[in-house]
């Protein structure tokens, strides 16, 4: 006797398997390697604005960019640029467990020619691939 | 060599070294010098090559740590690396740290800039586990280990133990628990040995797989001068 339940139920599986989409590319993804390659250039350009934390550069980040980072990588990143001076790091006021950090004054023309270095390298290739348009 | 960065560590040694790639427990109680010695070896290696190293401490901070070192007589070098978690761990608050994912990340961060990074070390183990929030971390210890072999690291995992002879137990009986134990490829254990007034500090290496070594404990001093190691204790 055929078991009809059994057979509904593999129909039904088979649907399914024909309902899966194919995989969606990322579409912020081109924005998630730009941000990921450039990562210093981009919390540079950002310290320049203000002086944040390394958590609040993360939550910066995310609302701007809509790409998550690890804290592995942005505090590694803020410590070496600060044994580099270029950064330093300062208590808030009021709150000593909260570093907040901006760019110095030996690191203000590194940053400025490393903005503008990224700026005109990317301006470059944009402006190429709009020529082809 | 790691075996000629410290004044007598070769002496530990009947050939070879520590093995290049690989993972060393480095346990013993409080005060028995593990982390000075971890940093003033590969502070010392690391001076003699033009590699770079990873400390990340999770015991103290960097500015502490450093403080502590210089009291010993080593100095700060640039290409040695400290990442001192305290800054996210106070920032992100009550935030889960998946701390495994967050030293992959730091690794792979320092790696990138640094073509020649060879060395990590974590400072400590038991910090590391009260950290983090995952309930299966020690089982996930495997794929810390693996990862870190996979990145070609010599890598030095600092462990606090309660006394030798905790270790001792926790070795033999209860190895489900402490993964740790048999995934490294060495043990070098440092502690105290007291006979009367007598008071000693010693470092021995318990198990360094391919290499063969001898099992004495040896005294070890630290002073202005640095760390060295001198013949057996007995």
């Amino acid at each position: 006797m055929r078991d009809w339940n059994s057979e509904d139920k593999i129909i039904e599986n088979a649907q399914a398997v024909l309902e899966i989409e194919p995989p969606k590319l990322n579409p912020n993804r081109f924005k998630e390697n730009i941000v990921k390659s450039h990562l210093e250039v981009i919390v540079l350009s950002m310290l320049v604005e203000m002086p944040i934390s390394g958590y609040d550069l993360i939550k910066e980040i995310l609302a701007r960019y809509n790409v998550f980072l690890s804290q592995g990588t942005v505090y590694s990143l803020l410590y070496c640029l600060k044994d580099e001076g270029i950064i330093r790091a300062e208590f808030t006021r009021g709150d000593m467990r909260t570093k907040r950090y901006s760019i110095t004054q030996e690191g203000k023309q590194i940053v400025e020619k490393r903005i503008d270095e990224f700026i005109d390298a990317g301006e470059s290739i944009l402006n190429s691939i709009k020529k082809r348009k | 060599m790691f075996k000629n960065s410290i004044t007598g560590l070769d002496g530990l040694f009947k050939d070879g070294d520590i093995p290049k790639g690989s993972v060393i427990l480095v346990t013993g109680i409080e005060g028995a010098l593990k982390s000075s010695f971890i940093f003033s070896m590969i502070s010392n290696y690391i001076a003699g090559t033009s590699e770079h190293g990873l400390y990340a401490s999770l015991e103290e901070t960097k500015e502490s740590h450093l403080r502590n070192m210089e009291s010993l007589g080593v100095k700060r070098l640039d290409r040695l690396h400290i990442f001192d978690y305290k800054d996210m761990r106070f920032e992100s608050k009550n935030e889960e740290l998946d701390i495994i994912e967050v030293t992959e990340d730091m690794i792979d961060f320092y790696r990138e800039k640094y073509d020649d990074l060879t060395v990590f070390a974590l400072d400590s183990l038991n910090a590391f586990y009260s950290v983090s929030t995952g309930v299966n971390l020690r089982k996930n210890m495997y794929n810390f280990f693996a990862m870190l072999r996979d990145k070609d690291l010599t890598s030095f995992l600092i462990m606090e133990t309660c006394s030798p002879e905790k270790y001792v137990i926790a070795h033999s009986a209860d190895n489900v628990e402490h993964p740790e134990y048999f995934l490294a490829d060495g043990i070098i254990e440092l502690g105290v040995i007291e006979a009367k007034e007598n008071v000693k500090r010693y470092i021995q290496i318990r198990k360094m797989r391919t290499v063969n070594h001898y099992m004495e404990k040896h005294q070890i001093m630290a002073g202005k001068g640095g760390i060295s190691i001198l013949g057996s204790v007995y």
